[in-house]
């Protein structure tokens, strides 16, 4: 066998054990979030259920625990008993220094999907009570679209 | 000058190709367009990563050939010239392939993904006028470095160094022009949120422009030196004569020895990476350390391992063929066990679930704890301190050392256990704080070993200084199974490469310019871990089938060197 068959041999082994062991952990793919259809009529409780939805989606139990776990940000098991929706609202728009705002990437969630949020924030140690229209967004803090439809060749120049 | 004028005919290939697809582009009207049985994200992710092994190979390369020769030129010493050639002989062909890797990259993403590439153009044209200007710059240095190699030798030698430093220098612009419209798609600066450019400047120096520079810079350095290495180690499993075997087993040590030097840099390089990236979104700092992206520093560890212990494997073997180095080799066994030790903790996983996003709720007691940054950033230090110790166990084997000088070794060990309680301490102080506090102790304590490192080699130095061989290195002498180990480290240095190409790219999840620009075509989001795994196995292939081929046309070249 020539050297150079043999060293593609190596290597073929070589990666091939580590694509093996890449496909033997536990794993699954990450789609894109699409944007959930929340309507008026829907009540709290329905509300809520899609805002469970978007909060494990949304990736916020990477921080947060909601079963009185001390994670990186504040446990949110209690949250429903102990803050308002104001408060909720204006925490998710704003943000902090370590976690950005729920209507910017990576969570780019829009106004719709935030008060589904915190109907499902209400229902933990609470019960949800906001409904679609109920929850405005701090002033200048509203959706951000314009990512959706970049500027031309030329207006990116300019 | 008809060498020359074939070389940038290559080029201009590459660059016709280019301009062809931005014209596509301009003229596409639609925003996506797909690529039949592959994919067009599978197409693009192929042709960017081995265009990118290339071009870190051909900025690598000139880094350490120029070392050498300039190492030869101040020693007097002809043998590190003839390796410094050696090297550089693989330089022509490889900048023509990544010529042509690059146009048909620039042709595929303008045909495939013209929204996006549109306005990449759109905001940063100035910078791809500059970008074909130094390529064509480079190419011509090139040529002219590689073809002056022997008529400026001698008297003439310094003429040829100040060519090489031109090369460097531009090939270094050429690798930091890319890297604006790269570090833009992940951490965009100068634009408003409808992404009108509103500062060239501040997109081009966003916030992790200057990090991907730095640690592209050294990673590309230490792959170039292993590939260089594992080209070697090809060289001695086919050399004929004791001679030619006995170069190349230098030749795949001075590769393996700048691979290592350059290497030990890497981790603390990417610490500074990962907190301009928490800078700029800690969210997307989460994401890449501990969320979608975790799993992906699980196989980086195993690869890591793989390299780590395959280098110091030949090291060990290595002490074989120097004389007197036997009581040396009782310590082996203690390194191995604590990088093996070392390695399992890095490559403990937080978590064992297939998303983190499933897991509001618990974590495992010994996983939670020891599977977060904290331990792991103690772990690759003292796997670092393994490979440290490694290198000096080589450099000490085989010499006598003078009557009273036993306190530079006594130094030495207070040296080596103050950088263990160092990393002890930060190690307990990681925990009790935050993340963005976290990834800055991890740079303390970066400052704080690189001198300690120094020191340490200092003290060797002048423990070693005038020591007496017990006889001389049997170059030539190493085991087969030795320089498999080099070319399973080349490998594996290419699938890491690729793996955190992968990664870097991923932390933008569906966007293809973070916050500016979304990706809404039907790829968007990211494949399984164990999906990318085979696409990166497959390109780590595909570069090392082309990078076969220009050790096979550089070959015979070689090979008279040798002789």
């Amino acid at each position: 066998m020539k050297g150079g068959t043999k060293l593609m041999i190596v290597a073929v082994i070589v990666t091939g054990l580590y694509a093996w062991f890449g496909n033997s952990i536990p794993q699954s793919a990450w789609d894109a979030p699409k944007k959930k259809v929340l309507t008026p009529d829907m009540t709290p409780k329905k509300l809520a259920e899609e805002g469970r939805e978007i909060f494990r989606k949304a990736g916020c139990g990477v921080c947060h625990s909601i079963t009185g776990e001390k994670l990186r940000g504040a446990d949110l098991s209690r949250v429903g008993a102990e803050r308002d929706a104001e408060t909720m609202a204006f925490m998710l728009y704003s943000g902090t220094d370590v976690m950005p705002a729920a209507n910017k990437p990576p969570a780019n969630l829009n106004d719709s999907e935030i008060t589904a949020l915190i109907a499902y924030l209400q229902s933990l140690g609470g019960k949800p009570k906001v409904k679609i229209g109920d929850i405005k967004p701090p002033q200048g803090m509203g959706d951000v679209s314009s990512a959706q439809k970049p500027p031309s060749q030329k207006e990116a120049g300019k | 000058m008809g060498g020359w004028i074939k070389k940038q005919l290559i080029l201009l290939i590459g660059i016709g190709i280019a301009a062809l697809g931005i014209y596509i582009g301009a003229k596409s009207g639609v925003d996506y367009k797909d690529f039949q049985i592959i994919g067009s994200r599978n197409l693009i992710w192929i042709l960017a990563q081995t265009m990118l092994l290339f071009a870190a190979f051909i900025l690598a390369v000139p880094v350490f050939v120029l070392i050498i020769e300039v190492a030869g030129y101040i020693k007097k010493d002809e043998r590190l010239d003839k390796l410094a050639k050696d090297f550089a002989r693989l330089l022509p062909v490889s900048y023509s392939i990544t010529a042509v890797l690059g146009g048909l990259f620039t042709l595929a993403t303008y045909t495939l993904f013209p929204k996006f590439m549109n306005y990449m153009t759109g905001v940063f044209k100035p910078t791809y006028i500059v970008f074909v200007v130094l390529i064509f710059l480079e190419s011509t240095a090139v040529y002219i470095y590689w073809t002056t190699w022997d008529r400026l030798g001698g008297q003439k030698k310094l003429q040829h160094i100040v060519i090489g430093l031109i090369l460097n220098i531009l090939g270094t612009l050429v690798m930091m022009t890319a890297n604006i419209w790269g570090s833009f798609h992940l951490s965009p600066a100068g634009v408003d949120a409808a992404g009108k450019l509103l500062s060239l400047k501040d997109a081009i120096f966003n916030f992790t422009f200057w990090p991907i520079n730095i640690h592209r810079f050294i990673a590309n350095v230490s792959f170039g030196g292993f590939i260089c290495a594992s080209y070697a180690a090809y060289k001695y499993l086919s050399a004929i004569t004791p001679e030619e075997r006995a170069h190349y087993d230098w030749m795949g040590y001075t590769g393996t020895f700048i691979g290592v030097v350059t290497m030990i840099f890497l981790p603390f390089a990417g610490y500074y990476f990962g907190m301009e990236i928490y800078s700029f979104n800690a969210q997307m700092g989460i994401t890449f350390m501990g969320g979608a992206l975790s799993k992906i520093w699980l196989l980086q560890a195993i690869v890591i391992a793989v390299i780590y212990l395959g280098i110091c494997y030949y090291l060990w073997l290595g002490l074989d063929r120097i004389p007197g180095s036997e009581k040396y080799k009782k310590y082996v066994p203690y390194l191995s066990w604590t990088m093996i030790f070392a390695f399992a903790v890095w490559a403990t996983p937080r978590a064992w679930v297939a998303s983190l996003e499933d897991m509001a709720g618990g974590m495992h007691p010994i996983f939670g704890t020891v599977g977060i940054m904290a331990p792991k950033i103690a772990a690759v230090n003292v796997a670092i301190l393994g490979v440290i110790l490694t290198f000096l166990l080589n450099r000490r084997a085989g010499r006598i050392i003078p009557d009273g000088r036993k306190v530079y070794v006594y130094i030495q060990w207070i040296i080596i256990l103050l950088i263990v309680a160092v990393n002890l301490v930060v190690l307990y102080y990681s925990y009790i704080v935050p993340s963005a506090t976290r990834i800055k102790l991890s740079i303390y304590t970066f400052l704080f070993m690189v001198p300690a490192i120094a020191l340490i080699y200092l003290f060797d130095g002048l423990l070693l200084k005038g020591a007496q061989r017990v006889g001389e290195i049997r170059w030539g002498n190493m085991a087969p199974r030795s320089q498999y180990a080099l070319i399973i480290v080349a490998v594996s240095n290419v699938w890491a490469m690729a793996l955190l190409g992968y990664g870097r790219a991923a932390a933008r999840l569906n966007w293809h310019i973070y916050g500016v620009l979304e990706d809404t075509s039907k790829y968007a989001g990211l494949p399984s871990l164990g999906d990318a795994t085979l696409v990166i196995s497959g390109i780590t292939l595909l570069f090392l089938t082309l990078i076969g081929l220009v050790f096979k046309i550089t070959g015979e070249g070689g090979r008279e060197g040798a002789r």
